[in-house]
């Protein structure tokens, strides 16, 4: 192993190194990024869904209300079943009062909390539990408050799943970046390895009449070789 | 404990008379009710009325009741007639118990007009009545007959529908 071909062996890595870090660091956040704006964008939507779920429910409950139908509130909250993330649901009276009540099993029983007057919607948040409580309001009279409980499970499968494509996507890019980097390190450090190897030669055999290899890559790297050359 | 009487907190109420919640069931009625649109639309509609004839246990809780709310936009007011015939600009048209012996005749009077009748009298539906109060269950619920109300050109939402016992939707038998 020649000892002065390290020094520039060490220019090389180096330029690896700081293209491995430039190119980890800059896709690192921007993965980062990503899944926190998915993350919060999806719960957004979860929760717009669900809020306009009760709000759907809210209206189709109305008669059950003001005609103290329960059996029909019942059926309609009962539609919920089919919404995956949903365990329960249930419609209070504007006094406060349970007036119908579905819970899918296995689910705890809801805590309502009164809302806020002159909001349309409110959610509650513990981690993947969500409350949405949505007024109903019929005629400019408010009739009665519609809870939809749910744990957003869904959520989290698809955060999981969306950090596992863009974590994909990005090693991809990040291989393809360390390729391209490759190809101008050895653009960048080929001219002064060759400086290096000329030099060499000329110190080994005191043959002043060797030449350097022109370079036109870089005006740094030219003027260095012109000026060996001139010499 | 009814949702639609803010000025009865449930708990502290008392319980609230069949009559009471009929009241409360008669106005609402308006809110799910289409009625034909007149010839020319008045600019400024007449209130909403709910005229009662014959004798009725609604006392002042109908009046309470309409005081703060609308239907449709339009304000409420109830009016108890002396008779049958002063039904113009009714809306709706409750027929007290003491109808009975002459519902037949009532409701010939005013088979022309587009008015949402409803009583509590047993057979009302039969007599072409459109809508009767009736008690499951200890609690107050209401059955529609349908051709009544299409002969009379109300429209009834399915929202209200839905929560009537039974809907009817046989002619009423003539001549009884």
């Amino acid at each position: 192993m020649k000892p002065s071909t390290s020094p520039t062996r060490s220019i090389a890595a180096r330029l690896s190194l700081m293209n491995l870090l430039v190119s980890g660091v800059a896709l690192l956040l921007a993965y980062l990024s990503f899944v926190a704006y998915d993350l919060v964008n999806t719960r957004q939507d979860a929760i717009s869904n669900l809020t306009g779920e009760a709000q759907i429910i809210g209206a189709n409950s109305v008669t059950a209300i003001l005609y103290d139908d329960r059996a029909v509130a019942q059926s309609t909250l009962s539609a919920l079943a089919g919404s995956t993330d949903v365990t329960g649901a249930a419609i209070y009276t504007t006094a406060g009062q349970p007036f119908a009540q579905y819970l899918a099993k296995g689910a705890s029983p809801i805590q309502p909390s009164s809302v806020p007057p002159g909001e349309t919607h409110t959610g509650w948040r513990t981690g993947l539990d969500v409350l949405i409580a949505s007024p109903i309001v019929f005629q400019g009279k408010h009739v009665g408050v519609v809870y939809i409980q749910a744990h957003l499970e869904n959520l989290r499968r698809q955060a999981a799943r969306f950090a596992a494509i863009t974590a994909a996507i990005l090693l991809f890019c990040l291989g393809v970046a360390l390729l391209i980097g490759n190809v101008f390190r050895r653009l960048l450090s080929q001219p002064i390895v060759s400086l290096a190897r000329t030099s060499r030669l000329i110190s080994r055999y005191k043959d002043y009449s060797l030449r350097f290899e022109p370079t036109q890559s870089y005006t740094e790297l030219a003027s260095l070789t012109d000026a060996f050359n001139e010499m | 404990m009814l949702a639609f009487l803010p000025a009865f907190p449930a708990q502290a109420a008392p319980p609230l008379s069949s009559s009471d919640v009929e009241a409360a069931y008669l106005y609402n009625f308006g809110k799910f009710i289409e009625w034909p649109t007149p010839a020319s639309p008045e600019t400024n509609p007449a209130p909403f009325s709910i005229c009662v004839v014959g004798k009725d246990d609604f006392g002042a809780t109908l009046d309470s009741l309409i005081q703060n709310d609308t239907v449709n936009g339009r304000a409420i007011v109830a009016r108890r007639l002396p008779s049958i015939a002063a039904t113009d600009g009714c809306q709706i048209l409750f027929l007290g118990a003491s109808e009975q012996a002459h519902l037949a005749k009532d409701l010939d009077t005013i088979k022309d007009k587009s008015i949402l009748t409803v009583s509590s009298i047993p057979g009302f539906l039969d007599h072409g009545g459109i809508i009767q109060f009736l008690v499951r269950d200890s609690r107050v619920r209401f059955a529609v007959n349908l051709a009544s109300a299409t002969r009379a050109h109300l429209t009834l939402s399915s929202e209200l529908l839905k929560v009537a016992v039974y809907v009817n939707s046989k002619p009423a038998q003539e001549g009884q």
